[in-house]
């Protein structure tokens, strides 16, 4: 089913790529004291990007699965060993290129103008637009590996540069984690691309072709042997879990929130990590199934950790940032345990769990920014009683807090059950104790609440109600937040062809 | 019938939105009519369904769909039959009730638009709980139902007493709504449905009294023992008395936590399939019901002594369930709503006299003062306690009979009630003598004030409700759904009735000697008690032991791993490694030549080199012989 066709002739999705490419050049070419106009160019090249993705989400095909793509896009590139120019959409990226626009959009609409050094600042968010959504659509290893990388450096300086506190410290730290497990990745990545040189005497970095290798006519690489397939899928997985983060894979993480500016954190928070988990659904649970498979009990374990651990650091946070930041970690572990239960209905979680954490986690940094700039502090021991006098902010941020700690009826329930689901099918002590992780988040998200906007008011003057634009950056997070818990069948219509010809189902 | 149960749900959310969204630029008195009104329209709506049941209708009919892949097929369904519309209809009756009550208790608070939104709120997830055909729903209904709760014990946010409250009620709450989670995927995996109807025509391909189905029946039961304030998870029911008195009334009383029994009765077909997770609903009824009327005989906060008489009388209602005397508990559930309700809302009357004071030791000879207020309450009083005729009598009578007629650990339960009726009626008319007292006063120095007439006319007709709601055919209007009810006998019948009669005589003599002849005997049977008194008024300490075995131990862990476990050995380990190839990289410094391409070619050339290796020691590469 599709609403109508978008014409083949046309490239969509690079056009995706150089929407803000092109929107970044244009700001390039103004003078940095136009600000007002550097942040017209800003948004009105992340509303067309949105638009077009939207045009593209509707135009996307229902069940088409077969490990086949849309919107396809290929060219040589460096003919002679074998790297190509090769996009492509399917079910498991569709979504989150959504997201990644709508974030992007949130991101340069409350980016004030009057940051130092705005024109650059908007430049680098533009391009690191760009950077992410060709993440999501490359489908040769190596043009992936290049957008990967290409990520870090817009990322680096927006930390490095624009932070607070001490960003120095946070985006080198995160920097070096990051190179350390890209540099395994490309190991591995060269190590396929070797391997099946090797086998078939072809050079290729194509996703499809190494997918479904023409030469043993089987669905997946190779026929390796079960060690081999695990130490390249642990080359994989390296960088992946590190991004996400996985634990003990993510110290880098609190400083790096806690440092990044609110519209950096908006797409930090809220997108990249899934970049990590969606690495590991595109490449590892695709190319290397059986390892897949082998080492799934092990990573989930870790995953279900990483719910319990960040739940329990975050109950034991007074700063609001950290307190998110590591509320978002324990979020993201259930989307580890999802894509590791290795089914239909727990990959389906995760898939829409991404798109509900980006959503939870972007309105719950807006809040505090909010709160920070009416209050000047994040320290819920100097809050109190905040609803007096502003109950349009302390029902929004109740409905945030409440899809937060997946209360059914809103977004965040909806990936948990399924996730929950997938993982009692799978693990099911494992689910348990995402079960405790549940009651832990009901928790530490009241204890947020409640602690910054109940209770006698400290002085009640001078806090003041969300403004027209503050409540216009969290509408569309509500709205969504809303329509994913009460409806969300449009979700599995889109991708349930996809996951359901992923290698790990089917070998 | 498919436009009626959509619409009966819609009117209460209608009123919700309104004034949610423009309460605050209504008139204090519009926003309590909205409220008023929304459920009022609800009650009509659920009535015209009524007449179609009545007519032997029956709906189950699918709106849209959840959520749709593989085997996993969840609708938006509505199911409608008697015990459905029981419940709607006693929603909709008592809340249309409690909200026009609530006009006048809540007229003079600023908050009145947001509360009048919370109630509706309220009422429609309560709805959406029971209308709803599948266990997803139920559960969005069933966590709307503990929101709403939350937001309406910490409705005084600015008290933190009711902020703690209102924590504690939800995230207990939240432990019930795993358990149910959990229940649906055991039904799911074993079944591939989780629509009711569906799940009732397959139960019986799971072996009877098996593990799965026992296993099924237990972890609703967790969602149920949260939601009803059952033993072990009762703790936050008291507590949640911090709300406004309606609040306790329409919610902690007489609907949302007997939510539980109506789950258990909603899948009677799985308890009846697993007989040994059934006794654990009767055991935990049976023993609740005894522990907290204990405690309500030492509590002098007239809301608190409600509470624990709520909870008691709901463990009544999980006994009758727990031995298979479902109708017997849903029409205790009847009467107990209209007879709680009244008293709750008596009591809102008196605690307004009183300037907010709670404590019934400052309180008495209110039947010049309140003399509506007064009356209804006796009324409410000898209802609940059993006096012949009345509702309360035929109720629970029917429970007491049921399970005497049992054997085996449901009979123990049986004697466990038959002694609660009789503290009943002892901690009812000890609460009734000590609050309003058996004096008349000619003069009245106190000035007491009598409620309006918008909050004594819905009491009025509760009163109707406690006194006559015993002849309500309940169990023949069930029959369809629960079958017919075994019949015991006229003898066995009259000979039970007189002995729960007996049993509420003594309570009521006891009470009446004690604290209207002799009120000198109350203080030396406490000195006389000593520590057993101590530990009941202490509620057995329970929320102390919760505190000392979970709470604290959950923070300190959470401090160590904040403290110590995050800062020295994770981050630790990554620091000393980094050290560590600081140090190294010193002797390799002369290679940083500064230029990033040079870089790259160190990247590439070691990548490719690694990867060579590898491949080389895997056999690999076409140059290795062999």
């Amino acid at each position: 089913m599709n609403w109508y066709t978008l014409s083949p002739n046309v490239p969509w999705l690079t056009l995706v790529l150089v929407l803000p490419l092109a929107g970044a050049l244009m700001i390039a070419l103004v003078p940095a004291v136009a600000r007002r106009t550097v942040k017209q160019l800003g948004i009105l090249t992340s509303v067309a990007t949105l638009l077009l993705v939207l045009a593209i989400i509707g135009g996307f095909q229902h069940g088409v699965g077969n490990l086949r793509f849309q919107f396809e896009e290929i060219r040589q590139w460096i003919p002679g060993v074998g790297i190509s120019y090769h996009l492509g959409i399917d079910g498991v990226s569709l979504f989150l290129l959504g997201l990644n626009a709508l974030l992007f959009l949130l991101a340069t609409a409350v980016t004030d103008p009057e940051t130092p050094r705005f024109k650059e600042f908007m430049l680098l968010l533009l391009v690191l637009e760009a950077a992410t959504a060709g993440v999501l659509l490359a489908l040769d290893l190596i043009l992936f590996y290049v957008f990967w990388e290409a990520m870090l450096v817009p990322l680096y300086f927006l930390i490095g540069a624009w932070g607070e506190g001490q960003r120095v410290y946070a985006a080198f730290k995160f920097l070096i984690y990051t190179v350390v497990g890209s540099f395994a990745m490309l190991v591995a990545i060269l190590a396929v691309a070797a391997i099946s040189f090797a086998q078939t005497g072809q050079l290729t970095f194509d996703w499809v072709t190494l997918v479904q290798h023409p030469a043993s006519g089987t669905a997946h690489l190779l026929g390796l042997s079960l060690s081999v397939q695990q130490l390249l899928f642990v080359g994989f997985a390296l960088a992946f879990a590190i991004k996400m983060p996985l634990f003990p894979l993510h110290t880098w993480l609190p400083p790096a929130y806690v440092s990044a500016p609110v519209p950096v954190l908006i797409v930090f928070a809220g997108l990249v990590p899934k970049l990590g988990a969606y690495g590991f659904i595109r490449f590892n649970l695709a190319l290397f199934p059986d390892a897949a498979h082998s080492l799934a009990p092990f990573f989930a374990l870790l995953a279900t950790i990483g719910i319990l651990y960040g739940a329990f650091m975050a109950l034991s946070q007074t700063d609001l940032k950290r307190l998110v930041a590591y509320a978002s970690m324990s979020h993201l572990g259930f989307i580890g345990l999802g894509i590791f239960t290795g089914n239909l209905l727990g990959i389906e979680g995760a898939l829409v769990q991404m798109v509900n954490h980006g959503v939870i986690i972007a309105a719950l940094f807006l809040i505090v920014a909010m709160i920070e700039r009416r209050s000047g502090t994040r320290d819920r021991a100097q809050l109190r009683g905040l609803a007096t006098g502003t109950p349009v902010f302390a029902a929004l941020f109740l409905l945030v807090s409440l899809a937060a700690l997946g209360l059914p009826g809103l977004n965040g329930f909806v990936g948990e059950f399924l996730i929950m689901l997938g993982a009692w099918a799978a693990f099911t002590p494992l689910a348990v104790a995402a079960g405790i992780g549940v009651i832990l988040a009901a928790w530490y998200v009241l204890r947020m609440y409640q602690g910054s906007f109940q209770g006698v008011p400290v002085e009640p003057a001078g806090f003041g109600e969300l403004r027209r634009s503050d409540v216009g950056a969290l509408a569309p997070l509500l709205a969504l937040m809303v329509v994913i818990g009460v409806s969300p069948a449009f979700f599995p219509a889109a991708v349930e062809a996809t996951v359901k010809a992923l290698p790990v189902l089917t070998r | 019938m498919s436009t009626l149960a959509p619409l009966v749900l819609l009117t209460p959310l209608a009123g919700f939105l309104i004034n949610a969204l423009f309460g605050r630029m209504l008139p204090r008195r519009v926003s309590g009519w909205v409220g008023a009104g929304s459920i009022g329209l609800s009650l009509v709506f659920a009535l015209a369904i009524l007449v179609q049941v009545i007519g032997g209708e029956h709906m189950d009919q699918t709106y849209f769909t959840w959520w749709s892949s593989g085997l996993f097929d969840v609708p938006f369904n509505l199911y409608v039959d008697p015990l459905s519309t029981l419940m709607i209809l006693v929603i909709t009756v008592v809340g249309f009730l409690i909200h026009v009550y609530s006009i006048g208790y809540m007229a003079a608070d600023r908050g009145i638009s947001r509360f009048f939104a919370y109630m509706n709120l309220f009422v429609f997830a309560m709805l959406l709980l029971v209308l709803s055909g599948n266990f997803i729903w139920l559960v969005v209904g069933w966590a709307g139902v503990g929101l709403c709760s939350y937001l309406l014990i910490g409705f005084w946010y600015d008290r933190p007493a009711a902020v703690l409250a209102a924590r504690k009620a939800f995230v207990m709450n939240v432990i019930g709504d795993v358990g149910m989670v959990f229940a649906a995927f055991v039904i799911f995996l074993n079944l591939n449905v989780l629509d009711f109807g569906s799940v009732f025509s397959r139960v019986h391909q799971l072996p009877k009294g098996g593990t799965v189905i026992n296993v099924i029946c237990l972890l609703l039961l967790v969602g149920a023992v949260a939601k009803s304030a059952q033993l072990p998870l009762h703790t936050w029911l008291p507590d949640a008395m911090e709300g406004p008195t309606p609040v306790s009334a329409l919610i902690h009383a007489a609907t949302m936590v007997t939510a539980g029994v109506y789950l258990v009765a909603r899948m009677h077909l799985l308890y009846d399939w697993a007989p040994q997770a059934a006794t654990v609903v009767a055991v935990i009824g049976g023993v609740t019901a005894l522990f907290a009327a204990t405690i309500g005989m030492t509590q002098v906060d007239i809301k608190r002594v409600l509470a624990y008489s709520t909870m008691s009388q709901i463990g009544y209602m999980f006994l009758a369930v727990g031995i298979g005397a479902y109708a017997a508990g849903m029409f205790h559930f009847m009467t107990h709503a209209f007879f709680k309700a009244l008293l709750f809302m008596a009591a809102g009357n008196v605690v307004h006299a009183f300037h907010d004071d709670q404590d019934i030791r400052h309180m008495g000879q209110l039947r010049r003062g309140l003399p509506v207020t007064f009356w209804t309450f006796l009324i409410g009083t000898l209802s609940i306690s059993g006096f012949p005729l009345l509702a309360g009598f035929f109720s629970k009578d029917e429970i007491i009979r049921a399970a005497l007629s049992a054997a085996g650990i449901e009979f123990v339960m049986g004697l466990a009630a038959l002694l609660t009726a009789g503290l009943t009626a002892f901690y009812m008319f000890r609460l009734f003598i000590i609050a309003f007292g058996w004096e008349w006063l000619r003069d009245d120095p106190r000035h007491l004030h009598e409620a309006p007439p918008i909050q004594t006319i819905p009491i009025i007709i509760l009163a109707a409700g406690a006194a006559l709601g015993g002849y309500f055919p309940v169990a023949n209007f069930l029959e369809p759904v629960f079958g017919h009810a075994v019949d015991i006998g006229t003898g066995a019948f009259i000979a039970l009735a007189l002995l729960t009669l007996v049993a509420a005589g003594v309570g009521f003599a006891l009470a009446y000697l004690v604290y209207a002849r002799r009120p000198e005997l109350a203080v030396a049977w406490r000195a006389r008690l000593g520590p057993i008194a101590t530990l009941v008024e202490h509620k057995y300490y329970i929320d102390e032991l919760y505190d000392r075995v979970i709470v604290r131990p959950g923070f300190a862990l959470a401090r160590f791993l904040n403290n110590v476990f995050e800062p020295r050995v994770i981050d630790g380990t990554v620091n000393g490694v980094a050290d560590f190839f600081l140090l190294e990289s010193r002797e390799w410094r002369l290679i940083q030549t500064g230029r990033v391409r040079s870089y790259g070619l160190w990247t590439l050339g070691g990548a490719i080199g690694i990867v060579g290796l590898i491949a080389w020691t895997l056999g690999y590469l076409p140059f290795r012989s062999g």
